[in-house]
């Protein structure tokens, strides 16, 4: 077979895991975690986009460049996001005269 | 069989390398949304952490039940695009059809499900730079949030309105038997980017609709 494909079963078992993870992001912010509730509901969006890339997407089957590709944007999405916030969490930690 | 003459072209080996090679192309394209998106994500991010007061009362808002129904919506469009996606690889053509459509459907009732939240949006005065009141002390950055918010979204319904374009196309291709058990490369890669889109949606229901709630 030339395209990879899951059985029907796994599609339906990701979507069940979708909208359950779902139905727990919803419900954690009803729970006041504080600045906590943002990073619990990405982390859960994480699993969420993990689902899709590698059972929707079939990131699973995808060969040794797809994973290649797939890691490259997501370590200079990680480099974007490392330094950007490097920057701006840090300025004013070192005292500069006139500044 | 027409779609077996149509599909392999002379460039590559097998119609294995072909697949492969589409894929890979589409991938590709979504290592630059990923950046595309990023920087407005990243940007979210550090305007969040200066002015986390007026972001969360931003996040007030948003009417968490519609961002729910519309996550549940796209996700479930995901599930018909997989299943259409699997058909096909049986060679049920009119199965294929009949989710695309269903596919295309869903997609038009998360957009329709969006305009009725910028509706509410519009009539409480929170469109930011058009019609936005806000008796908060931290009304600008509440405005910015509301920007983030607008772009993003808007954003948002642009891919997934391209996304519903070439579903379409993807279904009178299907109609008209240009795919088979064998080939149906566009389809697939089509199902790629869908589900793409979907990603997308995971994160801004994560930083748009949740942190609402709590002080």
């Amino acid at each position: 077979m030339i395209s990879p494909v899951f059985y029907t079963r796994n599609y339906v078992l990701a979507y069940v895991g979708l909208l359950g993870l779902l139905l727990l992001s919803a419900l954690l912010a009803f729970i006041n975690m504080g600045w906590v509730n943002m990073f619990v509901a990405l982390a859960i969006a994480a699993m969420q986009g993990a689902i899709l890339a590698l059972v929707m997407m079939h990131g699973l089957f995808e060969k040794v460049l797809v994973r290649l590709i797939i890691g490259g944007a997501l370590l200079w999405f990680a480099i974007l996001f490392t330094l950007t916030f490097a920057d701006y969490i840090t300025r004013g930690w070192v005292p500069i005269a006139g500044k | 069989m027409a779609s077996e003459s149509l599909a392999l072209r002379e460039q590559f080996g097998s119609p294995g390398h072909q697949r492969d090679t589409s894929a890979v192309g589409m991938w590709l394209f979504l290592a630059t949304e990923v950046l595309f998106f990023g920087g407005l994500f990243v940007g979210f991010g550090v305007y969040r952490m200066y002015y986390t007061q007026g972001f969360v009362e931003g996040a007030r808002e948003m009417t968490l039940v519609i961002g729910s129904i519309n996550t549940a919506v796209l996700f479930t469009s995901c599930l018909t695009m997989s299943l259409a996606i699997r058909s096909m690889s049986q060679g049920n053509q009119f199965r294929t059809y009949v989710l695309l459509l269903i596919t295309i459907g869903i997609g038009l009732a998360f957009i329709a499900l969006k305009f009725v939240e910028y509706y509410f949006h519009y009539k409480a005065h929170k469109v930011p730079g058009i019609w936005f009141e806000s008796s908060s002390l931290y009304a600008g950055a509440e405005e910015l949030f509301l920007v983030y918010y607008f772009v993003l979204t808007g954003l948002h319904v642009i891919h997934l309105s391209i996304g519903i374009g070439i579903t379409a196309v993807m279904a009178v291709r299907t109609a008209i038997g240009r795919f088979s058990a064998s080939w149906h490369t566009p389809l697939e890669v089509t199902g790629i980017y869908w589900h793409f889109v979907d990603i997308i949606w995971c994160f801004l229901y994560a930083i748009f609709y949740i942190p609402g709630f709590h002080k």
